[in-house]
């Protein structure tokens, strides 16, 4: 048994680090601070850093990284406020497991930064039950045979402020068979409703789409189905917002321990009160644990080992560990913890977002308490 | 990174999970009816101990040991976590022959360790006064030297298995004036010293088969070939073996954990209420899941840390977090495993109730929650983080 990060993994996660703090961390202050911020702008930053596209094969132009790799990459960007992406999650989650030849035809783009693409799953009727889905996917019924049309509304959907394209889930018309298409964002009856702000400061939009058309090279997925590509994808997304919540985490937990240093109150250090201690401390174990736990969730994946509930576990622990370190770094440092001067309630209100998104926490308790009626326990494919 | 096991450490654990299930399991009822077992049975579970090679896993190679490594003793702790602390003397846990092996002449090596090596003698910890639990500062034993002895007066408290002990090995201050850094020594006394007297029973709330007792030195002569190393080299040889006893608890709480969890989900599944199993009832399932999330978080504290040791790099912190958390970790476990059982958990047909008393001392012992929170936090503060070493 080793936790030693390889050599190689350690370069880009030495990379990734240089970049937060060097690029990112300088501009944080103007965005807590409400400024205008458009994620593609980092985009020529990120690719120059080495750190754009991780889960994207070589070929295609993408970094090609196991899990954990992207991980390392995650957890060094989780320690910013500022909402980056390192390329269009969670649909490139989705799309990087598509055939080779939809991959090949869809990727380059995406990774070139010309092209990217919204997530639309979530519908009025549905949410983490996808068998409530009311969107409606009819093949060859458009103004040729080789078109779909597509009939349906989607809500909560993340990023249509900026992105082209929307990768739409629907049911093939007659049947309860999950499919998916992508649709241009301009296409004729596909119009963009009402914006909300989500905790986390992103917009999230209605979407209506009426007899919305697209080729039919645009259906992507499994041709019987992307149900399964729905769980990877989920399953990717819960790894990636866990390392995100153990870099918020790790910064929550400096930045509370360096005030607590700092920081003198009733003639006497912060440090030095128990009561600060025991934030500092209960704040470390949690993240420290979350940390290996989603590397070892990681690692197993790339492995070859059933790791969902396992990367299930490792979210509901990270994101909780997030939320705690966060909210006590802010009684740590106390008014100027709830300011937008540091990142820490921007931290809390992320790390409360990501106890839902994806999968909700909830869910991934019922399916570790499934596997373990079935015997499956977590750890248990290599240490029983 | 590779969380495969090596092969022999697979084939280890596997040994001491037989061993565990076959010969103490077995036992666990008349251990905690009786708060002891027949001295033949310690006999022959000693002896299959030493035969298997379980007995002295951990000591040095040279003097006949196993030399396994951190991560192994965790593991094998892991497996010893699955029955009642009472039989932790039995696999890996000779107290005291590390640190002779280590610190004590050839002469403490040869009429101490080796015995204690072969199972014919054991030995005790004896640190803790009514005056000093975590600080040690206030330790009110003294030892005087005179000649070719120290004269030892004072007392101690909770000295678990003195009764059982040939020696103990005894914390005192040979210079008070320099403190508990330069101070504090340690010897190795036979009980049989003139002026050493068992004192009251010390009946604790849990953990049959461990007895803690009060001893008294009055003008007590140990020859000064039985000070282990030098005068004042007490603190070295404490905190010489402070990240293993961690560690080990740690892997004991995880054991303690799995064992529990795995009862409370095979119940879940056997007991209906309500004309369903109430594995059903999502209260049950997240009492399980949470518990099920927090093992994996301890396992990964546990297993990061001892290969932290392994590998000489710098885990105070990691240690404590280990011993700050697993008792606790395992206390919430065995907590909703009496739960989901219902009166029986409570009941003394099971094991669960006399685990509950068990465990809750492990939040004390060998440094308290607290003290471990403030090592964590203090180490923090300075400005070392665990992930940065």
């Amino acid at each position: 048994m080793d936790f030693t990060i390889p050599e190689e993994l350690k370069v880009i996660q030495a990379k990734a680090a240089t970049y937060v703090g060097k690029e990112l961390l300088p501009l944080e202050k103007e965005y807590l601070r409400g400024q205008a911020y458009d994620p593609r702008t980092l985009v020529p930053g990120l690719k120059a850093a080495g750190l754009w596209a991780p889960a994207v094969p070589v070929n295609l132009g993408g970094l090609g990284l196991s899990l954990l790799g992207q991980v390392l990459i995650e957890e060094e960007i989780g320690r910013t406020a500022l909402p980056v992406s390192i390329c269009n999650e969670p649909a490139i989650c989705f799309l990087t497991q598509c055939s080779t030849t939809q991959r090949d035809a869809l990727l380059p783009a995406i990774v070139a930064g010309d092209s990217s693409v919204s997530y639309a799953l979530t519908e009025p009727t549905a949410g983490s039950d996808y068998a409530g889905i009311e969107t409606v996917i009819t093949v060859g019924e458009g103004a040729t045979e080789d078109q779909v049309v597509v009939d349906g509304v989607k809500n909560l959907v993340v990023g249509l402020d900026y992105t082209d394209r929307i990768l739409v889930v629907g049911k093939k018309a007659g049947t309860d068979t999950l499919i998916a298409c992508l649709m241009d964002k301009k296409s004729p009856g596909v119009s963009i409703g009402r914006g909300v702000e989500l905790l986390d400061g992103t917009n999230a939009f209605e979407l209506t789409i009426t007899r919305g058309q697209a080729p039919a090279s645009n259906l992507v997925g499994p041709s019987n189905g992307v149900s399964q590509l729905l769980l990877k994808t989920s399953l990717h997304w819960n790894a990636r917002l866990a390392a995100k919540a153990v870099g918020m985490g790790k910064r929550a937990v400096e930045t509370g321990a360096e005030w607590a240093a700092q920081r003198r109150t009733f003639g006497d250090k912060l440090g030095n009160n128990e009561a600060i201690q025991f934030k500092i401390a209960d704040s470390t174990i949690a993240v420290s644990a979350a940390q290996y736990m989603v590397y070892t969730a990681a690692w197993l994946a790339d492995n070859g080992h059933d790791a969902e509930r396992e990367i299930g576990a490792a979210k509901v622990f990270a994101v909780q560990a997030a939320l705690r370190s966060a909210d006590d770094a802010m009684q740590i440092r106390g008014g100027l913890g709830v300011s937008s001067d540091l990142p820490l309630a921007t931290f809390y209100r992320r790390a409360r977002q990501f106890q839902l998104e994806s999968v909700p926490n909830e869910l991934l308790k019922r399916s570790i308490a499934s596997g373990m009626y079935g015997g499956k326990y977590l750890l248990g494919s290599v240490l029983s | 990174m590779d969380l495969k096991l090596p092969y022999e450490l697979q084939g280890l654990r596997t040994l001491v999970r037989e061993f565990v299930n076959e010969q103490l399991v077995p036992l666990e009822d008349e251990l905690r009816d009786h708060d002891d077992l027949p001295a033949e049975t310690w006999e022959r579970l000693k002896n299959q101990s030493l035969e298997l090679g379980l007995y002295t896993l951990a000591e040095p190679e040279e003097y006949g040991g196993g030399g396994i490594n951190e991560l192994g003793q965790a593991l094998v702790a892991e497996e010893m976590g699955r029955v009642a602390i009472g039989f932790r003397h039995l696999v890996n846990h000779l107290v005291g022959a590390r640190v002779i092996y280590k610190f004590g002449s050839d002469y403490l090596r040869e009429n101490y360790g080796k015995p204690l090596m072969e199972g014919k003698k054991r030995a005790a910890w004896c640190v803790t006064e009514p005056s000093a639990g975590s600080d040690l500062s206030g330790i009110l034993t003294q030892a005087v030297r005179q000649g070719d002895y120290y004269i030892i007066n004072g007392m101690k408290h909770f000295m678990t298995d003195v009764d059982r002990a040939d020696f103990v090995l005894l914390a005192v201050y040979t210079n008070r004036a320099a403190g508990f850094r330069e101070g504090l020594s340690f010897f190795v006394v036979d009980k049989n010293t003139p002026g050493f007297k068992i004192g009251r029973h010390q009946r604790t709330m849990g953990r049959e088969g461990l007895h803690s007792f009060e001893l008294y030195f009055d003008d007590m002569k140990v020859p000064a070939a039985n000070l282990i190393g030098a005068e004042g080299m007490g603190r070295k040889v404490l905190f010489d073996q402070v990240h293993h006893f961690r560690l080990e608890l740690g892997g004991t709480c995880c054991g303690t954990a799995r064992r529990f969890i795995n009862m409370a989900a095979e119940y879940a599944q056997q007991r209906v209420q309500f004309k369903r199993p109430i594995s059903e009832f999502q209260a049950i399932q997240w009492m399980l899941a949470d518990a099920e999330i927090d093992l994996y978080a301890t396992r990964m504290l546990v297993y990061s840390t001892a290969c932290k040791v392994d590998n000489k790099v710098a885990a105070d912190t990691d240690t404590a977090m280990v011993k700050a958390y697993a008792p606790e970790m395992a206390g919430r476990a065995v907590d909703s495993c009496m739960q989901i059982h219902g009166a029986v958990g409570y009941e003394r047909e099971l094991q669960i109730e006399a685990v509950y008393r068990a465990l809750r001392v492990l939040r004390i012992a060998e440094g308290s929650a607290e003290i471990n929170r403030g090592i964590i936090a203090r180490n923090l503060i300075k400005g070392t983080m665990p992930w940065d070493a």
